[in-house]
Order: structure tokens, then C-alpha cells, then sequence
């Protein structure tokens, strides 16, 4: 997708945008439950090596004012804060002895663009 | 942390006992039936935020799912916060359905009648085809509305028998001057769980679970070495209230992202083990002891609200009994704003940590709520560390009695 287009030193992530520049945190925790522990692990260690290097440069941006490359990138990075539990934590895409997600929708959510 | 009589929560209230507590009352709807009427229908209750209705004529619906009540909060012209019944005075209808907005009249979506913003009868569509219409008579009814903190609490009681200072008493005063106007960012998760409302509430009260049940995520966060067990720094009781300290694990070593999370964060998350040392303006009572190791207070309003005030952020559970056996729970977090584009990453970190590990808490509501009901579990056993939970039963009860021998 044309569009789908990363800050110039963020291109090799670009292959992730489809699966994982998501709107909002309801899609990306389906998407997470969705997933197998190798594809959350593909993205998570694609993501890590990079992230502090992405972080840096998305402190250079205010919210809400975000350039498309910028947001883009900030939506990999959103999902990358949805998948780390499932690495860091559990090594399982679900909560271990967790209540369904499915079960307590966010009724109220933060907005990823703007503050 | 140290284990001798001296530093025993329970002790110092030797009118609690130490004995264990018998389960009838997390089950039994006759018992429940009880609570409706000396507890929620008098006590003062959360409802919102003075964010909500910022100005005048901003309103929002707070549903009441105990009650099926939908009540409606706005701001008059004159800055009063009011709050009242959301039905219409002419055939019953919801005057407002939007979950909140901006308006100057109410204007009941059934016959178009309309009410200002101080409730007042404003307008009758045809209204001369009307028998002997008292206008004055059909104002939306009130309800009592009072805020503590920038927190909008109603009391369904026509006249409350305590205010709401009164009724706050010292876990008010304690709590007063948190920078609660700081947590602009909001986010909340909502859902219906097969468990008592007590227990629900119990279960954030003690942290003696934290190194079992979390211990794939947030365990070595809270508990160190000098902490293995999850003890708590403090228990205060007061009034109809409590709250209790919560340490943290200052040795923490966060995890990769986690780690990348907390340095690009707008406030400290309750995760990061060390409290959100770099924000020290907090209120005396909070963190009482002064323990350096402290990460939050759990405050729990008597009868359904449970607000965590950490150094960075503060976030919330209400609970509302639909029956003896199921409730329906909110989770409404705080968050401090995000400026740049980073710090919207280091805030998505806080809110999926905290929903993961509230995943885990609730997990055991709906299995303990069939042992109670099928008996299989008649008595409680507490720790000392689970002195809320013992409080929280003699409070139930103190509340069921003196209500019903002040009853006719």
C-alpha cells in the first residue's frame, strides 16, 4: 500500500504496517488474541532493536500534530505496548488464567493521535 | 518487614477480632435484598467527574445498574453541578438518551417536552390540550449531588442523612490535594462478572496474592527480597472506609519494552516498582508511613468505589451488585497527558499492563462465587494483611443493623 510509508530510517518496518498499524486498542488486542506466539514474537523482536531509535524521534513530535509517516510509525509502536505482555510475561498470546478480554470491551478509549 | 505483635494491623482493632468470618453474606439474596435498601440506597455514591460538565450545560448519564436508574448530571447557568432522575415527568420516557453532550433544554425524545437546565418544565408541545397543567409540580426530580475532589458523588436518599464531608469523614481529608486534575487522559473497560460485589471489592484489597496470582506479570515489580510475601505498609480504617499502602520493588528490573515504556512515559506507571519517586508532592496521608518503597494507595469509599492513587497515575474500579451474584464493573484509569508522540507509547504501556493483571485479579471472582453458593466454603480466613477485607464485613453488617433498628 502507497500509503503505508515510514519515516526514511523506519523503512524496514514497513512490512509490518498491514497486520499491525491498528486504529485503536480494541483491534489490537483481538489482533493479539489472534495471533500464534511465533507471529507476536516475529513483530515483537522486529520491533525491539529499533524501538528505543523510534521513540527518540517520536519525542520529536507533539501529539496530534503528527506528520502520516509519524503516525504511522507510532501505531507499530502502540502495538508493540499490546504484544509485550504476551512476550515479557506470559509467553502465550492470552493472559494465563485470565477472564476473556472479549468480556470487558474498553467502553472508553485514548485516542492514538491526538492528546 | 518485620512480624511481631506490635506491628500486627489486626491487632490494634481488637473489636474486629481475628476469628474467621462466615460467608452467608457474599451469596444470600435474602441478605442482599437487605444491603439495597441500608446500603446503596444510602450511602453517597461515585457518579462521574467535574470534567464531564466542565461548563454549563455540559451533561452526562450516569446508569445505575443496581437500580436500572439512569441519572442525568449537568451544570446550570449559574455553575451549580445538579444531577437528576432521567424521566420525563409526562409519560416516563428518558429525557436524555446521549450518554453526554452540551445543551440548554432536555428535550424528551417522546413528545418533545423540554426541561432547562435546572430541571424546570420548559417547554409543552399543544400544551392547551392539557387538563389543569402545574408546571411547577413537573420539574425532573432531583437527586442529592455533592463533590469531594473534583469526584461527583449522588445519594438516592430524598433527604441524605449525612452530607457528603460527613460521610467521607478522614478518608476524605486524607485523600484531599492528589493531583487528581492531572489524570486527563482517560481510558475504562466495562463488563459483568459472576461474583459478589463484596468480594470483588475485597479482592484489591490485600496484596497478599500478588507474588501467586501475578506471578508471570506484575510480582517482581511489588515484591522484593525484603518483600516476598506482599505485605502491606499500612491499613487504615476509618469511618465506613479504608485504604492500605502498597509497597513496590525499588530493585526492579523492568523487561526490554517495559523498560523503553516507563523512560518514555508521561507519569510513572503503578508497574514500574519504584512509586513515581520524581513526583513528591503528594498529600501526607498518602503513603503515610513515608516508606520509600511505596508504589500506591488503594482507597476504598465505602459501599462500591476503589480508587489507586500512585505517583504518576490513579485509576479506578466501581462495582454495582445486580444480584447477590453478578455485578457489573467499570475500570476507569487516569492518565497523565502525553505531550509528543512518545509518551502515547509509554501511556499504551500502562493501560495494557494494568488491564493484563486486572485480567488475572478477576479470574478467581466467578470460581469463588460457585464455592460460596454450592457451600463448599463456609468461613473466611484472614491474614493480617487482609484486614480490609474483615473490615469491610463488620461494615456491611454495622450498616444492614443500624439501619434496620432505625427502620419502622
Amino acid at each position: 500500500m502507497t500509503s503505508q510509508s515510514l519515516p526514511k530510517e523506519f523503512k524496514e518496518l514497513e512490512c509490518w504496517c498491514s497486520r499491525w498499524a491498528l486504529s485503536n486498542s480494541d483491534e489490537r488486542s483481538r489482533q493479539r488474541q489472534n495471533s500464534t506466539l511465533d507471529e507476536l514474537e516475529e513483530f515483537y523482536s522486529s520491533l525491539l532493536p529499533l524501538a528505543e531509535k523510534a521513540l527518540v524521534h517520536l519525542s520529536g513530535f507533539k501529539l496530534g500534530e503528527l506528520p502520516k509517516e509519524e503516525a504511522l510509525l507510532l501505531k507499530l509502536l502502540l502495538s508493540l505496548a499490546e504484544v509485550t505482555p504476551a512476550i515479557e510475561w506470559y509467553g502465550q498470546p492470552r493472559v494465563i488464567d485470565g477472564l476473556d478480554p472479549e468480556r470487558f470491551p474498553a467502553a472508553l478509549l485514548l485516542k492514538d493521535l491526538s492528546p | 518487614m518485620s512480624n511481631t505483635a506490635e506491628t500486627r494491623f489486626t491487632l490494634k482493632h481488637p473489636e474486629l477480632g481475628t476469628g474467621p468470618i462466615p460467608t452467608d453474606i457474599y451469596w444470600k439474596e435474602d441478605f442482599y435484598e437487605r444491603e439495597l435498601e441500608a446500603i446503596f440506597r444510602r450511602a453517597w455514591l461515585w457518579a462521574g467527574r467535574v470534567e464531564q460538565v466542565a461548563k454549563p450545560g455540559a451533561f452526562f448519564v450516569k446508569s445505575i445498574p443496581t437500580f436500572d436508574a439512569s441519572i442525568l448530571i449537568t451544570r446550570t447557568s449559574s455553575e451549580a453541578i445538579k444531577a437528576y432522575h432521567n424521566t420525563c415527568q409526562h409519560r416516563g420516557n428518558h429525557v436524555e438518551l446521549s450518554s453526554e453532550g452540551n445543551c440548554r433544554v432536555f428535550t424528551c425524545p417522546f413528545h418533545g417536552w423540554s426541561y432547562n437546565l435546572d430541571g424546570e418544565l420548559a417547554g409543552v408541545p399543544d400544551s392547551d390540550a392539557f387538563y389543569d397543567l402545574d408546571r411547577s409540580s413537573l420539574s425532573l426530580p432531583e437527586v442529592s449531588v455533592d463533590v469531594w475532589e473534583g469526584f461527583i458523588f449522588i445519594n438516592l436518599q430524598e433527604s441524605p442523612n449525612e452530607t457528603l464531608e460527613e460521610f467521607l469523614g478522614k478518608q476524605g481529608r486524607n485523600l484531599s490535594g492528589y493531583p487528581f486534575e492531572k489524570g486527563k487522559a482517560v481510558f475504562s473497560y466495562e463488563g459483568q462478572i459472576d461474583t459478589n460485589w463484596k468480594c470483588m471489592v475485597d479482592s484489591f484489597t490485600e496484596a497478599y496474592h500478588v507474588p501467586v496470582l501475578h506471578k508471570r506479570s506484575v510480582k517482581d515489580s511489588f515484591c522484593g527480597p525484603n518483600n516476598p510475601h506482599g505485605r502491606l505498609l499500612d491499613v487504615d480504617l476509618s469511618g465506613h472506609h479504608r485504604k492500605i499502602s502498597v509497597a513496590g520493588n525499588p530493585e526492579y528490573q523492568p523487561r526490554p519494552v517495559q523498560g523503553l515504556a516507563y523512560r518514555f512515559s508521561p507519569g510513572a506507571a503503578v508497574t514500574s516498582g519504584d512509586g513515581g519517586q520524581s513526583e513528591n508532592q503528594l498529600p501526607e496521608n498518602i503513603n503515610p508511613t513515608k516508606d520509600p518503597s511505596w508504589v500506591f494507595d488503594i482507597a476504598v469509599f465505602f459501599p462500591n468505589l476503589l480508587l489507586f492513587v500512585g505517583g504518576g497515575m490513579h485509576f479506578l474500579h466501581q462495582i454495582w451488585p445486580l444480584s447477590a451474584n453478578n455485578v457489573h464493573w467499570e475500570m476507569r484509569g487516569f492518565l497523565r497527558e502525553a505531550q509528543t508522540a512518545a509518551e502515547r507509547f509509554g501511556q499504551e504501556n500502562s493501560i495494557v499492563e494494568l488491564r493484563d493483571a486486572v485480567l488475572e485479579d478477576t479470574n478467581t471472582l466467578e470460581r469463588i462465587q460457585i464455592a460460596l453458593k454450592r457451600q463448599t466454603i463456609r468461613e473466611f480466613i484472614y491474614h493480617d494483611h487482609e484486614l480490609a477485607l474483615r473490615y469491610n464485613f463488620h461494615t456491611v453488617n454495622r450498616w444492614v443493623q443500624e439501619y434496620e433498628k432505625e427502620a419502622p
